[in-house]
């Protein structure tokens, strides 16, 4: 315990710097703008702005994707509530009530519960996972190939099983994104794979140019198709004094909040759940234990507060999986991987031991990035909206210049915009579809780890794949994976004979 | 076009393609003796379980119950796509020209006006002038990314 506080104030001497503090505010402003912008969340605000942290040193850097991550998931309830139009999908649920209320005049005090509850849920999960993360940590320096291999092959699928209406859809992205973690040249025996003779090709598919064109590109495309109407960002009263809420709306959130936090956090450390389920979890509990759950999808502030505190608890929880085991469970986590890998950092449990100035940097920045959030959000709401004025298309075509631009700087290739400009194609086709993009870009950053953890644990075992099952940890992790992957189509296989049977 | 006949569509491709990474894995080593797996276990693997899952969505359109819709691809939308990929590949090409913060900066100039409904020139001069320089600060003085400069040398 006294350990943990010492490294947390050392932490706290790292990220309270001025560069650091600038860092994080940039991300943290610029998160919240792009959450806000209908249809671009996290995992595209890290994609379109993580070129500018490329100059950056590692710990600033991190700090400011951190700040993009939070700011993104405060940032998606902002047109939420104003404009009935979520920024993201962890917002989906903010706008059942987060709407009425602006309807009725009450923008003002939605926003700022949205905000005090992302505050909340984000820092209950910051302190949790500051003494959890340790622990876990030294647990996991136990773990081998075969415990890495199976705790892989869990979180893809999971993500595949559970995001997008199709399971099968969701393991063909996950298995088109570990074709192209494959690409390049073999680690092993240097044999080229994939790569048609290309020497771009050689070094294998960066994740950059693929989750800026999935994730940036495709998705302001399918935005700009969709007419938006922003009249509700122009009527809204949002003078600071107006964003607190009553003692009323206190009293009715406050254990909702408490709970979303908890469920938020536990939600996020899940691979492949996320902070999208939390925030439904969190609403649909929230309605079940209220004296009136009539008033939800009227204009309850408890569904406002609900959904808030867990998505910014659950993207914290999102961060155990990743600093501690060195997997991450969700798009926005692995492009946060793809960063730190990026930097020469190999995230996992050796990270807390080889670089503690990073991770307790990291840690304390993330206190000070849900303080700076609150700041920002009470003091800067207002232009946050004007921001939002700006007419779309500007904002839109002024992004994808920038993508491209982060695209040519990742290398200094045109390869790698036109890579980005393909990715972009893609991504519009799988989204309408409705094949999901984050399988795809979990499974090309985890590529090549997986095929290495697989690969010694085959040396490890002769060629023998019960090394797998043989070893109790990975052997659980395993019968989870699988079963993630077979239950879906059995329930489907279950529903089908049920309909067949009320038919007959 | 109709979801049903787009999913089998792409479920035939994904096949296609599924059974060109298998036979490139088989063509790679599978195994190299008692070492573990050679560089063509996991693209044969990929392969094998691609086709499986292509398999899958093609027999689940025979059954599953499509839900009416107007087409999943809106000539709009085709629209916008294509005018973006080809301005964003002129643009890309224009940059050994005429550099590339001014090429970027004349297509998010042009991408502007014509994803507004209401053109207005302001905002494309705007746009045209302000977003290169802030590009030039982010990325070249800032962050010393060297870009192709073109004939003005920017």
């Amino acid at each position: 315990m006294l350990e943990t506080f010492s490294s947390l104030l050392y932490g706290f001497t790292v990220a309270i710097t001025p560069i650091n503090i600038l860092y994080c505010l940039i991300g943290v402003v610029t998160g919240t703008i792009i959450g806000a912008l209908p249809g671009l969340g996290p995992s595209a605000g890290l994609a379109v702005l993580l070129p500018i942290t490329f100059g950056a040193d590692p710990v600033s850097g991190i700090i400011m994707l951190a700040g993009i991550y939070y700011g993104a998931m405060y940032g998606g309830s902002i047109t939420s509530i104003l404009i009935n139009t979520p920024g993201d999908s962890a917002a989906v649920m903010t706008t059942l009530d987060g709407y009425p209320l602006a309807q009725r005049g009450k923008a003002g005090p939605a926003m700022g519960m949205a905000a005090f509850s992302s505050f909340i849920g984000g820092t209950f999960g910051v302190i949790v996972f500051t003494f959890l993360a340790p622990a876990l940590a030294k647990a996991a320096l136990s773990f081998g190939p075969p415990e890495y291999f199976a705790l892989m092959v869990l979180g893809l699928t999971t993500l595949s099983g559970m995001t997008g209406e199709s399971p099968v859809k969701g393991f063909i992205s996950a298995l088109v994104g570990l074709f192209l973690g494959i690409v390049g040249l073999d680690l092993v025996t240097g044999k080229p794979r994939f790569t048609f003779g290309m020497m771009e090709l050689f070094s294998g598919i960066d994740f950059i140019p693929v989750a800026m064109g999935v994730f940036g590109i495709a998705e302001i495309i399918v935005a700009a198709e969709e007419k938006v109407n922003i009249e509700g960002l122009k009527n809204a009263d949002l003078r600071w004094h107006k964003l607190f809420p009553s003692a009323m709306d206190w009293a009715r959130s406050k254990w909702v909040i408490a709970r979303g936090s908890v469920i938020g956090f536990i939600i996020g450390m899940l691979p492949g759940a996320g902070a999208t389920i939390a925030s439904f979890i969190s609403y649909g509990m929230a309605k079940k234990v209220s004296k009136h759950p009539e008033q939800f999808g009227t204009g309850a502030i408890e569904g406002v507060a609900a959904p808030e505190s867990a998505n910014n608890a659950a993207s914290t929880g999102a961060f155990v999986p990743l600093l501690t085991l060195g997997v991450p469970g969700s798009a926005s986590t692995a492009i946060l991987m793809g960063a730190l890998m990026m930097f020469g950092l190999r995230p996992g449990p050796m990270l807390f031991e080889r670089n503690p100035e990073f991770v307790w940097g990291l840690i304390a920045s993330m206190y000070v990035g849900n303080i700076m959030l609150i700041l920002m959000v009470l003091l800067f709401v207002p232009v946050f909206v004007r921001v939002l004025q700006v007419p779309k298309p500007s904002l839109n075509a002024v992004v994808i210049a920038f993508i491209l631009v982060g695209a040519y700087s990742l290398n200094n290739s045109m390869f790698d915009v036109w890579l980005t400009i393909g990715f972009g194609l893609l991504g519009y086709f799988m989204k309408k579809m409705r094949y999901p993009g984050a399988p795809m870009v979990l499974a090309l950053v985890l590529g090549q780890l997986l095929e290495t953890s697989m690969r010694q644990s085959l040396i490890l075992s002769e060629g023998s794949f019960s090394i797998f099952f043989a070893r109790p940890i990975s052997a659980v992790l395993m019968v989870i994976a699988l079963s993630a992957i077979f239950l879906p189509l059995i329930k489907s296989m279950l529903k089908r004979v049920k309909v067949k049977n009320v038919s007959a | 076009m109709e979801m049903k006949k787009a999913d089998q569509i792409t479920g035939v491709l994904l096949l296609a393609l599924s059974i060109y990474i298998i036979l490139t894995g088989l063509s790679l080593e599978l195994w190299w003796g008692d070492e573990g797996p050679g560089p063509g276990f996991v693209p044969f693997w990929i392969g094998l379980l691609l086709s499986i899952s292509s398999i899958l969505l093609i027999i689940s359109t025979f059954n599953k119950k499509y839900k009416v819709e107007s087409g999943t691809f809106s000539k709009e939308g085709l629209k916008l796509l294509f005018t973006l990929t080809i301005s964003a590949v002129a643009a890309g090409l224009m940059a050994h020209v005429v550099g590339m913060v001014i090429s970027m900066g004349l297509l998010a100039g042009f991408l502007a006006t014509f994803f507004a409904e209401e053109r207005k020139i302001f905002t494309t001069i705007g746009i045209l002038v302000i977003l290169p320089i802030i590009l030039y600060l982010i990325f070249q003085v800032a962050l010393d990314v060297p870009f192709p400069k073109g004939i003005l040398g920017l």
